[in-house]
C-alpha cells in the first residue's frame, strides 16, 4: 500500500499547475502594434472584456491602449493617458515619423503622462499579469517595449463596519476585499518606517496577491522566515479566501483548533504587529491572517484593551467561563442524569426527575436531537436571506422549542442546557474557535453517553494533552499556560493596566520592551503622598 | 513503530470502552428513596419502610403533563426480611422502579427497634455505597417507623423533607434536639467511648386518617408529627428518653446550642426571657494522681427577650449582672439533671470518657475496664458565664408606669 502511495506522489510531483504560465512567449514584444494587439487577442482568446484601442499619437505615431474592461478607472485612462497622447501638440516630444520607437516610449514615460506607477515591459511573461491586474498597456510603434500604467480602479466595497468581532468602544472600520485598502487601513495605524510588506502572488491561475507585514525589528526573524517559507512553498492552482492560505500554512492538520488567526479587524491586526506577530494579507478577501497565536488570543477580543482594566478582566473570566459551559454543559448534564444522579441537590434531582417522566427518549439521544437541531436552525440561519431570518428563528427557537417540551418530547431542561449552551458558544470573540467548540461538544457528548464524569474527565485529559502538543508557527499553543510564563499572565486571564505591561510577550519578540518606566499615572505635584500641602 | 502505537491506541480505546454504560441508570427509572424506617419484625426480623417520591407531584411547574395532581407526592411501602438488605430488596415486589438511596434525607427506628438494639442494622446502611451516612437518625418515641413514615404533611409536600428540617428548626431556634448523622453514630460507637443519642419523633392524633391527603388539608391536621427531647441509648439499645430540660443540658454538653430561650423567674410569679444567641462549650478533664475530673465550661452571649416583673428596669445597673447569675444557674442545673439521667441509665452519652480519654490516653487504657464503676463518682465541675448584651428596642418595660402589671 505505501508503495503505491509513493508512486501517486512522484506523478503529483511532475504535475505541473503552473504549466499555461510557461508556454506564455518567453520571447520579446514586436515592434509592430498591430502584431502585439493580434498575440494578445488570440492568447486571450479574443475575451470581449479586454478592450483595445488603436490610435495615433499626435495623429502620427500608430499606437494602441489594451485594458481590462471594469479592472481600470475609465477616466483617467480616457482623459489622462489618452487625452495626453492624443492631443500631443508639444513640438520638443512631438515624434517624427520614422523616429526611434524606444527613444519615444521612453520620451512619453519620461514628459508626457502624469501617472505615478508607470514600469516598461520588454516581455509577455510580464505582460499579462500587469493586464489583468488592471494595467493600460501602452503600445507604440516601433517599439519592442510596452508601458504598463497603473490605472487601476474599478468596482471595490468600500470600508464598512466589521460584521465579526463586533466591539462597542473601539474602531467602526474593517478590512474589504482589495489587497492595497487593506494594507492602507493597517498603515493608517502605524505610521512607523518598520511596518514592512512583502509581497507574492500565489495561485498559478488566480495570480492572488498575498501580502507578508510585519514591523522589522519587533518581529521574531525566525517566525518571519517560516511563515515566508512556507507561503513559497504553496503550489495550488487558485487562492480565493485567506482560509486557502491557513489550511496550506497551518502547523497541525489534524486538530479542530486553529493555529492561525484571522481577524477583519485593522486594529486586531495592528495590535499583533504591534507585539511582534506577522500578518498575512490575501486579495479578495476582508479576512487577514496573523501568526502565531496562542489559545489565549482567541478568547480575546480588541474591546479588552478598550475597556477600563477591571472591567477587561471580568469580561474576560466570564468568557473563559462560557468557554467551559459551551463545551461541556450539555455533556455534564448527560452525564449527571444517566450516571451521578447523586450529585444534584435533592430538590433539584427531583425537579429533573419530574421533567424527565414522560420523555421516551434517554438523555443521550435527547441531547444529540437537541443540539442537531439547533445547530440546523443556526446553519439554515445563516443561509437565509436576511428578511425571512427572523421569522425562521422564531419559528425554530420558540415553537419547535415550546412545542417539543409540552409535546413531551425533550424535557425544559435540556431545552435549557441547549440554549444555555447555544448563547455561551456567541461569548466566544473568535469564530474559527468558536466553531472548534461545536465540534468537540459532540465529542464530549459521547463520552458522557457512555462513560459519564470519567468519559468527560478522560476526554478533557486527552483535549489539554493535545493542546499542549499544538504549535503555532514553532510556538506553544498553551502559552503562557504551559509552558508557564508568569509575566505573560498578565495579559491572558487577566488584563492587567496598560502601565504595568512594559514588555511585549517574550516569546514572540526579542524587543522586549514596548513602553517606558513609570507610566503609572501620577497624581498632581501637590497631591502626592509625603510632599505635605493639601 | 507506526504500527505499534496504532495497536496501543486502539487498545486502549478498546479498554475504555469496557467500563461504559454499566451503572447507567435513567432518572425516569428510579425510586428515589427520601425515607428509610426500620422496626422490628416478627421472630426477630427486621422491618424497613421506604418513602419513595413520586416526583411528578413534587415539582411544580415544568408544565409536565401526566400525573394527577390529587396523587400522593410519596409512597411508602415496608417489608420485612432477615437482614436490612433483604427487605430493601423485597420492596422491589412492590414499586416498579430500582430503589435509589444517595437522596435519603432520614433514617426513623421504631421503639420497639431501638429497645431491641440497632447496631447490627447499621451495617448495611454504612456499608452500601449509594447510601450516604449524612441524613439524620430519629427514634419513633412510642410507635412504629412505619408510622412516622406514612403520615402526610401539611406544609413540605414530602415528609422525609419536614423530618430532616423539622429537626434543624428545633437545633437552630429551640436547643433541645439536634441533628444526629448516620456518620456520628457509627463514629461513636466505633470508639466505643461515647453512648449514642438522638432526636425523637411522635405521631400525634388520629391513626386511620394520617396517610390520607385530607389530613394535610385541613387547618388543624388531625394527625402530626411532633419532635422531643433526644433518646439516650445504651450499648445500642434504647435506655430512655430526655425531657425538655435534660435535653437541653445535654445539647449544651455536647455544645450544640444556636440559639435557646432560658426563663428565669422574677418577682412572685413572672419570669425574664433571655434569649442566648451565641454559645459554647469546652468540655476538658484532667487526670491527678489516677483520679479523673472533667470540667465544663459553657461561655454564652444572650439578649433580653421579654420581661414580665415591672420592677425590673432593663437599663438599671447590676440588672444584668444579676439575670446573669440566674441564667447561669438555671443553666447548670439543666447540665446537672443530664448527668442525672446518665447516671441513672448508666449510660455515658455525653461523652465524658471520650473526654478523659482525650487528657489522658494511658489512664483511659488502664480504667477503660473499670469506667463503669469510675463513671457514676466521676466529678464533673461545670461552670457557665452569660454576658447578656442587648435588652431588645426598649429599657423598662412599656407597662411599669402605667402600674397596671399583673404582678402588682
Amino acid at each position: 500500500m505505501f508503495r503505491r502511495l509513493a508512486k501517486r506522489k512522484r506523478t503529483y510531483a511532475e504535475f505541473r499547475i503552473d504549466r499555461d504560465l510557461e508556454t506564455l512567449p518567453e520571447c520579446g514584444l514586436s515592434r509592430e502594434t498591430a502584431e502585439n494587439v493580434r498575440t494578445i487577442r488570440s492568447e486571450l482568446g479574443d475575451s470581449s472584456d479586454i478592450v483595445f484601442r488603436e490610435f495615433r499619437i499626435g495623429g502620427r505615431i500608430p499606437a494602441a491602449i489594451v485594458y481590462t474592461d471594469g479592472l481600470v478607472n475609465e477616466d483617467s485612462v480616457s482623459d489622462f493617458l489618452m487625452g495626453s497622447l492624443m492631443r500631443l501638440r508639444d513640438p520638443d516630444v512631438m515624434p517624427q515619423p520614422g523616429s526611434d520607437g524606444d527613444r519615444l516610449l521612453r520620451t512619453i514615460k519620461e514628459r508626457l503622462l502624469t501617472f505615478g506607477d508607470i514600469r516598461e515591459i520588454a516581455n509577455w511573461k510580464q505582460l499579462y499579469p500587469k493586464l489583468l491586474f488592471g494595467d493600460a498597456i501602452l503600445f507604440i510603434e516601433g517599439s519592442a517595449k510596452a508601458l504598463a500604467v497603473a490605472t487601476k480602479g474599478g468596482q471595490e466595497r468600500g470600508v464598512e463596519e466589521p460584521s465579526t468581532q463586533t466591539v462597542i468602544r473601539g474602531p467602526r472600520e474593517s478590512f474589504t476585499e482589495s489587497i492595497r485598502t487593506n494594507t492602507s487601513l493597517i498603515r493608517r495605524k502605524i505610521r512607523s518606517p518598520k511596518l514592512w510588506l512583502e509581497e507574492r502572488m500565489i495561485g498559478e491561475v488566480t495570480m492572488t496577491t498575498v501580502g507578508i507585514m510585519y514591523i522589522k525589528g519587533i518581529a521574531n526573524e525566525d517566525i518571519l522566515g517560516e511563515v515566508r517559507r512556507r507561503l513559497d512553498g504553496i503550489r495550488i492552482d487558485g487562492i480565493l479566501e485567506s482560509g486557502y492560505i491557513e489550511d496550506l500554512i497551518q502547523d497541525e492538520v489534524w486538530t479542530p483548533f486553529p493555529t492561525v488567526y484571522n481577524s477583519e479587524r485593522p486594529d486586531v491586526i495592528a495590535g499583533g504587529l504591534l507585539e511582534g506577530r506577522v500578518a498575512i494579507l490575501v486579495e479578495g478577501t476582508p479576512f487577514v491572517l496573523m501568526v502565531p497565536v496562542v489559545l489565549d488570543s482567541f478568547l480575546q477580543s480588541a474591546e479588552d484593551y478598550y475597556q477600563r482594566y477591571d472591567f477587561a478582566t471580568f469580561i474576560r473570566m466570564l468568557r473563559f467561563v462560557s468557554f467551559l459551559i459551551a463545551l461541556l454543559f450539555p455533556s455534564l448534564y448527560v452525564a449527571v442524569v444517566t450516571y451521578h444522579q447523586e450529585v444534584l441537590p435533592t430538590s433539584l434531582m427531583l425537579n429533573l426527575a419530574a421533567q424527565r417522566e414522560n420523555v421516551p427518549f434517554p438523555p443521550i439521544v435527547e441531547a444529540f436531537v437537541m443540539e442537531v437541531i439547533f445547530e440546523i436552525l443556526r446553519e439554515a440561519g445563516l443561509r437565509m436571506p436576511k428578511a425571512v431570518g427572523n421569522t425562521i428563528s422564531i419559528v425554530g427557537a420558540l415553537i419547535i422549542g415550546q412545542a417539543a417540551v409540552e409535546a413531551g418530547i425533550v424535557s425544559s431542561a435540556m431545552v435549557i442546557v441547549v440554549a444555555l449552551t447555544a448563547i455561551t458558544n456567541f461569548v466566544i470573540p473568535s469564530l474559527s474557535f468558536a466553531i472548534a467548540i461545536r465540534l468537540l461538544r459532540f465529542v464530549f457528548l459521547v463520552l458522557a453517553g457512555t462513560l459519564g464524569m470519567y468519559g468527560i474527565a478522560v476526554g478533557l485529559l486527552m483535549m489539554v494533552l493535545h493542546l499542549a502538543s499544538l504549535r503555532s508557527f514553532g510556538i506553544p499553543y498553551l502559552k503562557p499556560f504551559a509552558p508557564f510564563a508568569p509575566s505573560g499572565l498578565k495579559d491572558a486571564v487577566f488584563r492587567f493596566p496598560l502601565w504595568s505591561m512594559n514588555r511585549r510577550p517574550a516569546f514572540l519578540s526579542r524587543d522586549r520592551f514596548r513602553q517606558g518606566p513609570n507610566q503609572k499615572p501620577d497624581k498632581p505635584p501637590g497631591e502626592r503622598p509625603g510632599e505635605g500641602g493639601a | 513503530m507506526r504500527r505499534g502505537w496504532g495497536v496501543l491506541l486502539a487498545l486502549a480505546l478498546l479498554a475504555a470502552g469496557l467500563t461504559g454504560c454499566w451503572d447507567i441508570k435513567y432518572l425516569d427509572d428510579l425510586g428515589i428513596v427520601m425515607g428509610l424506617g426500620l422496626d422490628q419484625g416478627k421472630d426477630g426480623k427486621y422491618r424497613v419502610t421506604v418513602q419513595i417520591v413520586n416526583p411528578g407531584n413534587v415539582a411544580t411547574g415544568g408544565g409536565q403533563k401526566g400525573g394527577g395532581s390529587n396523587r400522593s407526592p410519596v409512597v411508602s411501602y415496608s417489608e420485612t426480611g432477615n437482614s436490612v438488605m433483604e427487605a430493601v430488596r423485597k420492596v422491589s415486589a412492590k414499586i416498579s422502579r430500582k430503589l435509589y438511596f444517595s437522596h435519603n434525607q432520614i433514617l426513623v427506628i421504631g421503639e420497639d427497634m431501638a429497645r431491641r438494639g440497632i447496631g447490627q442494622a447499621f451495617e448495611f446502611i454504612e456499608r452500601d455505597h449509594e447510601i450516604r451516612t449524612d441524613f439524620y437518625v430519629l427514634v419513633a418515641k412510642g410507635a412504629q417507623a412505619s408510622d412516622v413514615l406514612t403520615i402526610t404533611t401539611p406544609i413540605e409536600k414530602i415528609p422525609a423533607n419536614k423530618i430532616r428540617d423539622n429537626i434543624d428548626n428545633m437545633e437552630e431556634n429551640l436547643g433541645i434536639a439536634y441533628g444526629v448523622t448516620v456518620k456520628d453514630l457509627v463514629e461513636d460507637m466505633g470508639t466505643g467511648r461515647r453512648q449514642i443519642a438522638v432526636g425523637t419523633v411522635e405521631v400525634i392524633g388520629n391513626e386511620t386518617e394520617r396517610s390520607k391527603s385530607a389530613n394535610a388539608e385541613e387547618i388543624r391536621p388531625e394527625s402530626y408529627l411532633k419532635f422531643g427531647g433526644m433518646a439516650v441509648f445504651k450499648a445500642g439499645r434504647l435506655a430512655g428518653y430526655l425531657p425538655f430540660k435534660s435535653s437541653r443540658g445535654f445539647v449544651y454538653m455536647a455544645g450544640k446550642i444556636q440559639n435557646t430561650v432560658i426563663d428565669v423567674p422574677c418577682g412572685k410569679s413572672g419570669y425574664v426571657s433571655v434569649e442566648v444567641v451565641h454559645s459554647s462549650t469546652d468540655m476538658k478533664a484532667e487526670v491527678r494522681g489516677g483520679h479523673p475530673e472533667v470540667r465544663i465550661h459553657v461561655e454564652q452571649e444572650a439578649n433580653i427577650g421579654e420581661i414580665m416583673c415591672p420592677e425590673i428596669g432593663a437599663g438599671q445597673a447590676g440588672t444584668f449582672r444579676e439575670l446573669e447569675q440566674k441564667v447561669n444557674r438555671e443553666v447548670e442545673r439543666e447540665m446537672r439533671q443530664a448527668l442525672k439521667r446518665a447516671r441513672d441509665w448508666d449510660s455515658d452519652y455525653l461523652g465524658l470518657a471520650n473526654v478523659v480519654y482525650r487528657a489522658d490516653p494511658q489512664y483511659w487504657k488502664r480504667a477503660r475496664d473499670r469506667w463503669d464503676e469510675i463513671f457514676p463518682k466521676l466529678p464533673v465541675r461545670i461552670e457557665v458565664l452569660t454576658e447578656i448584651r442587648r435588652e431588645g428596642t426598649r429599657n423598662e418595660s412599656f407597662y411599669r408606669k402605667a402600674g397596671e402589671s399583673k404582678n402588682g
